[in-house]
Parts: C-alpha cells; sequence; structure tokens
C-alpha cells in the first residue's frame, strides 16, 4: 500500500503533464483544421480604477491562411481587414491603408491575432503556454516572455471549450491589472464566406 | 443626553456625506482621435474627474491601452500612471499630452499659476485660449458634443466627441 502511494506521488504530476499535452495537442488540431470563422463578438474592457466597463461589438471573419475582417459595429464602427500583407483599417468613413511589413504596430497586430486563430501561437517562442481547468473551459494561459512585448500585454488566455476545442473567449491581461476580453458567439466554421468578405 | 446624541449622530452624517461626496467620480467617455506628428490614433478616452483630480485613460478601439495620465488640482501635479512604450522614442509627446490635459479640462489650477486664460465665444460654441503655464499656447474648442484639443507649437492634437 506504501508503494503505491509512492508510485502515484512520484507519477501524477507526469501524469497530469502527459494529459495537458495531449489537451493542447488537440486544441492544436483542432486550430489547424479550421478553414473559415464567421462569427459575432462581445469586447469589455475592464480598467481598474473605475467601475464602468467599456462594452464594444461586431462581427470576425477569418480564412486561412491569411485573410481577416474584424469589425466592431457598435457603439462606433472601427474595421481592421487583413488580406495578407495588406492592411486597411476603417474608422468611422476614414480608410488607411498599412503593409504589415512596413508598420510594426500593426505587423504585431496582425501576426498576434492571426497566431491566436490558426493555432501557431502554440510554436511562438515569445509565450511560455500552460494549461488550466475552469468549468467548461480549457483555458491556455501565453504569458509573455518577451520583455518589450510584455510592456503591452502581459499575458493571454485562450478559453477553449471541453466538447469540441472550440475557442470561445480571448482575455489580454496588462500588467497594471486592466484587462481586455473578447467573447465570440454564434459562431460558424468552414462555411463558404461571402465574396468580398476581405474587400474594403 | 438626548440632544447631544442627535448632534453626534448630526456630525457623522454630515461627515460621511463629506467623504461620499469626496470620493465620488464622474465618468466621461469619448470617442477620441488623437494626431501626433501627422500619425492618426482613434480610440476612446476615459476621463474620471473628482474634485481633487482628472485622471485621463486613452485606449485603441482594440482595447490596447495607450496612456493613462492624472492631473491633480490641488497643486500642479500629475501622475503618469501608464505610456505606451511605442511612445517611448518621442518624450516630449508624454510632456505635451499632460500639459494639454491640465490646460485644456483644468482652468482653476491654472489661473492659480498665473496661466493666462480666455474664454472666447464663437457661433457654434466656444474655446478656451490658454498661454504661460508652459510657455506654449492651447486652444480647447467646445462645439456641441465636440472638443478638439490643439497645441499651438507641437503638432499634437485631440478631438473628443462625447459618447453617449
Amino acid at each position: 500500500m506504501r508503494n503505491l502511494a509512492l508510485i502515484w506521488i512520484l507519477f501524477f504530476p507526469w501524469i497530469v503533464l502527459g494529459q495537458n499535452s495531449v489537451v493542447l495537442q488537440k486544441i492544436k488540431q483542432q486550430s489547424l483544421q479550421i478553414k473559415t470563422i464567421d462569427a459575432d463578438f462581445v469586447q469589455t474592457k475592464n480598467i481598474s480604477f473605475i467601475d464602468e466597463q467599456l462594452i464594444s461589438s461586431g462581427k470576425f471573419w477569418f480564412s486561412r491562411p491569411g485573410k481577416m475582417r474584424w469589425e466592431y459595429q457598435k457603439p462606433f464602427f472601427y474595421s481592421i481587414i487583413i488580406n495578407g500583407n495588406n492592411i486597411t483599417v476603417i474608422d468611422d468613413k476614414k480608410e488607411s491603408r498599412f503593409d504589415a511589413a512596413s508598420n510594426a504596430m500593426f505587423g504585431q497586430i496582425k501576426l498576434v491575432i492571426m497566431n491566436m486563430v490558426n493555432g501557431k501561437m502554440f510554436d511562438d517562442p515569445n509565450y511560455q503556454t500552460t494549461l488550466k481547468q475552469t468549468g467548461d473551459y480549457y483555458v491556455v494561459n501565453f504569458e509573455t516572455v518577451n520583455a518589450a512585448m510584455k510592456a503591452y500585454i502581459s499575458s493571454i488566455d485562450l478559453y477553449f471549450t471541453k466538447n469540441g476545442y472550440l475557442m470561445e473567449k480571448i482575455r489580454m491581461n496588462e500588467a497594471s491589472g486592466d484587462d481586455t476580453v473578447i467573447e465570440f458567439k454564434n459562431q460558424q466554421l468552414n462555411k463558404p464566406l461571402k465574396n468580398g468578405t476581405f474587400e474594403p | 443626553m438626548a440632544l447631544s446624541s442627535l448632534k453626534y449622530w448630526l456630525l457623522c452624517v454630515f461627515a460621511g456625506w463629506g467623504l461620499v461626496v469626496n470620493a465620488q467620480h464622474t465618468v466621461t467617455k469619448y470617442n477620441a482621435n488623437m494626431v501626433v506628428q501627422g500619425k492618426n490614433l482613434s480610440g476612446i478616452l476615459i476621463q474620471s474627474s473628482s474634485d481633487t483630480a482628472n485622471r485621463f485613460v486613452f485606449v485603441s478601439k482594440l482595447g490596447l491601452k495607450f496612456f493613462d495620465v492624472e492631473t491633480k488640482s490641488e497643486q500642479f501635479s500629475y501622475t503618469i500612471h501608464y505610456f505606451s512604450p511605442a511612445f517611448k522614442t518621442e518624450k516630449r509627446v508624454i510632456g505635451i499630452v499632460k500639459e494639454l490635459f491640465v490646460l485644456g479640462f483644468d482652468t482653476v489650477n491654472s489661473k492659480k499659476k498665473g496661466a493666462a486664460v480666455k474664454l472666447i465665444s464663437t457661433k457654434e460654441g466656444f474655446c478656451k485660449r490658454a498661454f504661460g503655464l508652459f510657455g506654449k499656447r492651447v486652444r480647447v474648442c467646445y462645439v456641441n458634443d465636440n472638443i478638439t484639443i490643439q497645441c499651438k507649437f507641437y503638432p499634437v492634437s485631440f478631438n473628443l466627441k462625447t459618447i453617449k
């Protein structure tokens, strides 16, 4: 009996680590199977020193390998359209175009958002990955290792459903204690998207 | 005995009320555009005001914070809680932003320190011109729900529209 307890104590961490790597692998595989996404989203910005939240909502479209449209519709109109290296921002009615290769800020935004959706974030050396479980979700925590990036975002939590490994929530944590939560709703995966979705 | 306890009770109520009033913050949200040397940054500016301080947080529409600056009315002082590293190469921007907000939103403070603040009525609204506190000229115009803040000697400006 004592030997059995000893074996359990010695091997339990390895069993958990093994289970975690299996879950992470399944999440990554599921991410790689996604070809298109059509979803609604609600973004909540929490600022630690005020009680009120900043809530915005809109639509999100993604198409592998490198197309994305992130469109805020309420309470303002703001849209980021990524098509390869071309980034178009429509702010109210004003349209601006950027090249991800030459504009560092938008290049980084493009990289982070796309990597979150297409599963490449798991292999990004700028983050240290840990897995935890909460309610209906597996939560993958990406701790920012890169000091320059840490000044913007200290960590990112991606929430995947336990049945289906579907990403339903993103939490971006700042060092100050503020955070931004993005919840995806009415997700439709791998369905053809309308022509012109990724055009301004 | 009854009177003294009533006095004591009233004193507590008023002291408590004073604390509540002092602790009150008014939060105003603006749809904001900041132009720095020709670069346009758009986002939401949150102004949290109390009797003694104004705190301004500017976040991008994607949720990333640009800055978090607090200006205090009692003395001419300010606290920079956060300033995005994207501005670090532009140290003057940090200085200009806090000065714009001190002059733009805090007339009492500016008057105390001898800055010339002049109100100008226009057809659409009114403007406030402040000059002298930092040797810079700041023009703040209020037209309906729009506020524009411009610094004459440095290319930084804000365009704010109240979110209701």
